[in-house]
């Protein structure tokens, strides 16, 4: 390892990340959509928690769009899957759509996706929980 | 080679900066695509495991190599043991765990060993074109691994 070293604190960019989380929403008949682009981690991961709090309406299913989600980490899966708790609670699901590359290999890897529904599109989660309302 | 590129920068909360330097140097040396991807999430969880886990403290460095990426985590913690490293499945319900599981899953080695200045998880990756056992049930490294369903 060389010379001996001492922990100190990183030197910070100068900038802010250029993939910097993006949360936005929409309310469908009986689901909250969620779409999360960017870098989802452990630096970021409490603010979709707080997102999720804040538009997730009672007694919804909540469907991920994860089409322009560039980074999943253990972190960010942790608040997915919390979410995917509650609604199992309340007699609702969560749904994954369209994650791809890293993010999708993180759900395969843990497993995940074969826990939890996945879809390749969020138009087909959509199209699924709309006839899952309709029984 | 000689006189190769070796990156050092201590653990820090901020993933993002640490995962592009990581990246950086991984497609420096010959990894790209998922592998990259692969090397990029596998030192966030080792510095997350530091983190939330180990001695919150410690030093990351990676080298390339004539068969790939290796990449040390130090924790000055030293509280990681061979006991974390075992071939225990994770809950996919979301219990704790994942870090270190999704961490063997995506090296195509994991080496750990104990220093004088704590522990020191290696992070292994071969090259693209390198032969590689596959690890673990992940069944390898898979360029295309998306799923679509």
């Amino acid at each position: 390892m060389g010379a001996p070293w001492q922990p100190q604190p990183a030197p910070r960019p100068a900038k802010a990340p250029s993939r910097a989380l993006t949360l936005t929403h929409q309310h469908l008949p009986g689901m909250s959509v969620v779409a999360v682009a960017g870098e989802l981690d452990r630096t970021n991961s409490a603010k979709l928690a707080e997102y999720l709090d804040r538009v997730h309406r009672p007694g919804d299913h909540v469907v991920f769009d994860l089409t322009e989600l560039a980074f999943l980490d253990s972190s960010g899966l942790h608040v997915l899957l919390a979410r995917a708790r509650a609604c199992a609670a309340e007699g609702t699901g969560m749904h994954l759509a369209g994650a791809s590359g890293a993010p999708a290999r993180l759900l395969t890897i843990t497993g995940v996706d074969g826990h939890l529904p996945v879809y390749a599109a969020v138009q087909e989660a959509i199209t699924t929980v709309l006839a899952i309302r309709r029984g | 080679m000689t006189g190769e590129f070796e990156l050092r920068c201590p653990i820090s909360p901020d993933l993002g900066y640490i995962r592009d330097l990581v990246r950086i140097h991984g497609r420096h040396h010959g990894l790209s695509g998922d592998r990259l991807e692969d090397l990029a999430l596998a030192v966030n969880e080792a510095v997350i495991n530091v983190l939330d886990h180990g001695g919150q403290a410690g030093l990351v460095t990676a080298r390339g190599h004539e068969h790939g990426v290796s990449v040390e985590v130090l924790d000055v913690g030293g509280r990681l043991s061979d006991a974390h490293l075992a071939d225990v499945p994770v809950d996919p319900r979301g219990g704790q765990g994942f870090g270190l599981w999704v961490i063997r899953h995506l090296c195509d080695e994991v080496t750990l060993e104990q220093t004088g200045l704590g522990s020191v998880l290696g992070l292994h990756f071969h090259g693209d074109s390198a032969a590689v056992i596959p690890i673990g049930r992940s069944g390898g490294r898979p360029h295309r691994s998306t799923r679509t369903a």
